[in-house]
C-alpha cells in the first residue's frame, strides 16, 4: 500500500492539468480492468465487469491536487501565481514547488525587510511569488509559461509510527484504494471514475457520472483531521489511526439514513475499524453524482488526514488498509442495491 | 572543487546553534590535511592554521559561521512536541513545514497548523506565533518521551535544489556559503601564505547573538579578520537601498565598525582585476561576527565580504553560483595581496 501511495502522491495532477497522474493510473488500471479510457473533460473510466452484469455501480476517486497556477511574470523574473483549490497561502512561503521542467521556491521579502506591521498579517497570495531563479521576464518566459501549474515538491515518505507523510494525499489515498480494489471482480459492473477537477468545485464528477448512469455510486476520498493539541474535542472532525471515516453529510451531500445506515452495516458486518465524522466540513464528489438526472444513491468513505491541501499532510496507512477493505466489502456485496 | 556539490554537502546537513559538530566534521574532511594546525575549542568553533615562515609574523583570520537557524524542543502535549526559535526562523514559513528532530535519535516532523476547512478568514489573516504550533512527528505520546526530551534540536528540513541561471535554493546558504567562500578561498592560496599566519575561524551561535566569534577571535589572536557572510539580495517587493543584486557580484561592506583601508582595499582589487562586485552601506553593527570582532583586545582591523542572498532564514534561501564565485576571486586576491604587503613590512 505504501510504495502505490508514495508512486500516486509524488505524481503531478492540480486541478484541469492531470496528465501525470492520470498516465500513472493508466497504466496500473489497464491490467486490471476489462477497459480503460478518458472522457472529454479527462477523466479516467476503467471498467471492469463484474459476476451480474444487471446493474451498474460507480467508484469514483478524484485524481486532481491542489495546488498553484501561474498568471503573470514580473520585470525581474518571478512568477506570480493564484491559488487552485482551497489552499491557505499561510502553508506556501519557503515551499518548494514543480513548474514545467523547473523547480521553483515560493518566497515573498525576507522577514528582515518587513515593517512591524507586516510582520503581524499573513501575507496572502498576492504578495508571494515563485521563483524559479530566470533574472527577467524574457529568461523567465523560455523556461514556462502562463497558464502552467505548479506542484508542491514533496517526498512521500513513511512518517512516525505507521504513518504517512506527503503532497496531495487528498485524494491519491483514494485513488490507490480504488486501484486495490480492482484486483478482484466486483460483484455488479463496476466503473472507476478517477475524476478530475474535483478541487475546484467537483467539476468533473458530474460528467464522469453522466456517461455510465449508475444504480449506485461508491465515493472514496481524503478529509481533514484536527486531532491536535490545543484543538477542542468537538472541533477535531476525526482522528489518525482510528480506521476509515463515514459521513452522515459534508458540504456537499446530505445522505440519506438508509444509505448511512446500509454503509454502516456493511463495515461493521465485515469487521471494518471506521469512526464516524463529529464535524461537517469540506464537500466531495458524492454531491455532484447524487444529483445526477432521475438521483443517484451515494455512498462515502473517507480517510483521516492531518494538514490537507498543504505541502505535507500527514495519515495513517491502517486506516488507508481499512479504507480499502470496505470498498472492497462494498463491490463484493450483492445486497448493495437493496434498500 | 565543484561549488554546487560542495554546496549541497555543507547546506544539506544539520547544524543548529550550540551543535555544530556535523559542521565542523565535514569542514574538516574537505579541508584533508592541508593547514598546520587545528583545533576544536570549548564552545565548538573550529579554528584551523596555516603558519607563516617567521614566528613573529602578523595573523589574518577569516571567519565564517557555520551554524543555522533552528529551534529547540520545550516539552510535550499530547504526543505533540512544543518548540521555541533559536535564531531568528522567519515564523511565516512554519505551518506545515517539514523539520527534522534531533533528539536521541533524529526523527523527521511536520510543524502543525489548522487546515483552511476548519479555520475563519479572521484566523487565516495571522501569522501564527511559534508557541502556538507543534511538532507532529507521529510516535505514540511514550515514544515521544523517550526519544526527544526537552533541548532536543529542531532543524529545517529542505534539500539543496539546482534553479535556473546556475541560482540554487536551500537551507543553510546563510551561512554555509560563507563557508564555502572561505574554504576555496583557503585552498587556492594557502600553499602561496608564508609572510602571515592565515587561520579560518567557522564559528558557531552566530545565529542566537554573534557568539562563538567572541571566544573564536581570542584564541587566534588576529591583527587583521574578513568576515564572509549573507546578505539580503533585492526583490521588487523588497527596497532597493536595503538590498544588492544577485548575480552582480560580491558586496564590498562599509560600515562603522569596519576598517576603511581593508575596504578601499578590496574595492582597488575588485575594479583591478574585474570582478563583479558591489558595496553595501551599512550603519550600525552590520549583524554579523564583524561586531564580536572588531573590537576584541586591542582591536581588530576588520572587513566584510557578502554574498547577495534572496529569502533569509527560510528552507529556501536562494543564492547565485556566481556570486559566491566572485566572493572566492575577492577573498583570495586579497589574501594574496596581503603576503606582498605583510612581506614588505
Amino acid at each position: 500500500m505504501f510504495e502505490l501511495i508514495k508512486q500516486l502522491s509524488e505524481a503531478r495532477g492540480v486541478s484541469g492539468d492531470e496528465g501525470e497522474v492520470r498516465e500513472l493510473i493508466r497504466g496500473l488500471m489497464e491490467p486490471r480492468c476489462d477497459r480503460v479510457w478518458t472522457d472529454r473533460m479527462g477523466n479516467l473510466i476503467c471498467y471492469k465487469k463484474g459476476r451480474d452484469g444487471s446493474k451498474r455501480i460507480l467508484v469514483d476517486t478524484h485524481m486532481d491536487e491542489v495546488g498553484l497556477i501561474v498568471s503573470y511574470v514580473t520585470g525581474d523574473g518571478l512568477l506570480k501565481f493564484q491559488t487552485v483549490g482551497g489552499v491557505d497561502p499561510r502553508v506556501l512561503i519557503g515551499r518548494k514547488v514543480r513548474v514545467g521542467e523547473r523547480i521553483g521556491v515560493i518566497s515573498t521579502k525576507a522577514v528582515h525587510l518587513t515593517t512591524e506591521e507586516e510582520r503581524k498579517t499573513a501575507p496572502d497570495e498576492q504578495q508571494l511569488f515563485i521563483d524559479i531563479g530566470a533574472q527577467s521576464r524574457e529568461e523567465a518566459l523560455k523556461e514556462i509559461s502562463l497558464g502552467q501549474t505548479a506542484s508542491f515538491f514533496t517526498v512521500c515518505e513513511r512518517f512516525g509510527e505507521g504513518l504517512v507523510k506527503g503532497k496531495a494525499l487528498d485524494n491519491r489515498i483514494g485513488c490507490a484504494a480504488a486501484i486495490r480494489s480492482a484486483e478482484h471482480i466486483p460483484y455488479y459492473d463496476t466503473y472507476y471514475v478517477f475524476a478530475v477537477q474535483e478541487e475546484v468545485g467537483l467539476r468533473g464528477a458530474y460528467a464522469g457520472a453522466y456517461g455510465i448512469r449508475p444504480d449506485l455510486a461508491v465515493v472514496a476520498d481524503v478529509t481533514t483531521a484536527a486531532d491536535l493539541p490545543g484543538v477542542p474535542e468537538h472541533r477535531r472532525a476525526c482522528r489518525l489511526g482510528e480506521g476509515a471515516v463515514l459521513i452522515f453529510m459534508e458540504g456537499s451531500t446530505l445522505y440519506p439514513s438508509g444509505s448511512y445506515d446500509k454503509l454502516k452495516r456493511c463495515a461493521e458486518k465485515n469487521g471494518i475499524r471506521f469512526q464516524e465524522k463529529e464535524l461537517v466540513a469540506g464537500g466531495v464528489d458524492a454531491g455532484a453524482i447524487q444529483r445526477q438526472p432521475g438521483g443517484v444513491e451515494v455512498l462515502t468513505v473517507e480517510l483521516a488526514c492531518r494538514y490537507l491541501h498543504s505541502p505535507a499532510g500527514v495519515a495513517s496507512l491502517a486506516d488507508a488498509e481499512e479504507m480499502e477493505k470496505l470498498l472492497c466489502a462494498l463491490l463484493a456485496d450483492p445486497s448493495l442495491l437493496e434498500r | 572543487m565543484e561549488t554546487y556539490q560542495l554546496l549541497k554537502e555543507l547546506c544539506d546537513l544539520a547544524a543548529p546553534s550550540g551543535r555544530e559538530r556535523s559542521a565542523a566534521e565535514t569542514l574538516t574532511r574537505l579541508l584533508d590535511g592541508r593547514f598546520d594546525r587545528m583545533e576544536t575549542d570549548p564552545l565548538g568553533n573550529l579554528l584551523v592554521e596555516k603558519r607563516a615562515a617567521r614566528a613573529d609574523a602578523p595573523t589574518l583570520l577569516l571567519d565564517a559561521h557555520m551554524d543555522e537557524v533552528s529551534f529547540a524542543v520545550t516539552g510535550e502535549k499530547e504526543g505533540f512536541l512544543t518548540f521555541l526559535n533559536l535564531g531568528g526562523v522567519d515564523p511565516r514559513i512554519l505551518m506545515a513545514n517539514e523539520v527534522l528532530v534531533h533528539g536521541r535519535e533524529t526523527v523527521p516532523g511536520v510543524v502543525t497548523c489548522m487546515p483552511p476547512h476548519l479555520s475563519t478568514a479572521e484566523e487565516r489573516k495571522k501569522a501564527p506565533a511559534v508557541k502556538e504550533l507543534c511538532i507532529d512527528v507521529g510516535l505514540p505520546q511514550e515514544r515521544v518521551r523517550e526519544l526527544l526530551p526537552p533541548g532536543s534540536a529542531v532543524t529545517l528540513r529542505a534539500e539543496l535544489h539546482e534553479l535556473s541561471s546556475g541560482r540554487v535554493a536551500g537551507k543553510s546558504l546563510d551561512n554555509r556559503a560563507g563557508a564555502a567562500a572561505v574554504l576555496l578561498a583557503y585552498l587556492n592560496v594557502w600553499e602561496r601564505i608564508r609572510n602571515y599566519n592565515l587561520k579560518l575561524l567557522f564559528s558557531v551561535q552566530e545565529e542566537v547573538g554573534l557568539r562563538g566569534a567572541r571566544t573564536g577571535v581570542a584564541a587566534a589572536e588576529p591583527e587583521e579578520c574578513v568576515v564572509v557572510d549573507v546578505t539580503h539580495a533585492y526583490t521588487s517587493d523588497a527596497r532597493r537601498e536595503e538590498t544588492g543584486m544577485m548575480g552582480e557580484g560580491v558586496m564590498i561592506g562599509i560600515a562603522p565598525i569596519l576598517d576603511r583601508g581593508m575596504f578601499e582595499t578590496f574595492r582597488a582589487l575588485a575594479q583591478k582585476q574585474r570582478i563583479p562586485h558591489q558595496i553595501e552601506v551599512m550603519n550600525g553593527s552590520t549583524g554579523t561576527n564583524a561586531f564580536s570582532i572588531h573590537n576584541y583586545g586591542t582591536g581588530v582591523r576588520t572587513g566584510l565580504l557578502s554574498i547577495p542572498l534572496k529569502y533569509m532564514h527560510t528552507s529556501v534561501e536562494l543564492i547565485d553560483r556566481r556570486d559566491l564565485r566572485s566572493t572566492v576571486d575577492l577573498l583570495s586576491a586579497y589574501l594574496l595581496e596581503r603576503e606582498g604587503a605583510f612581506g614588505r613590512v
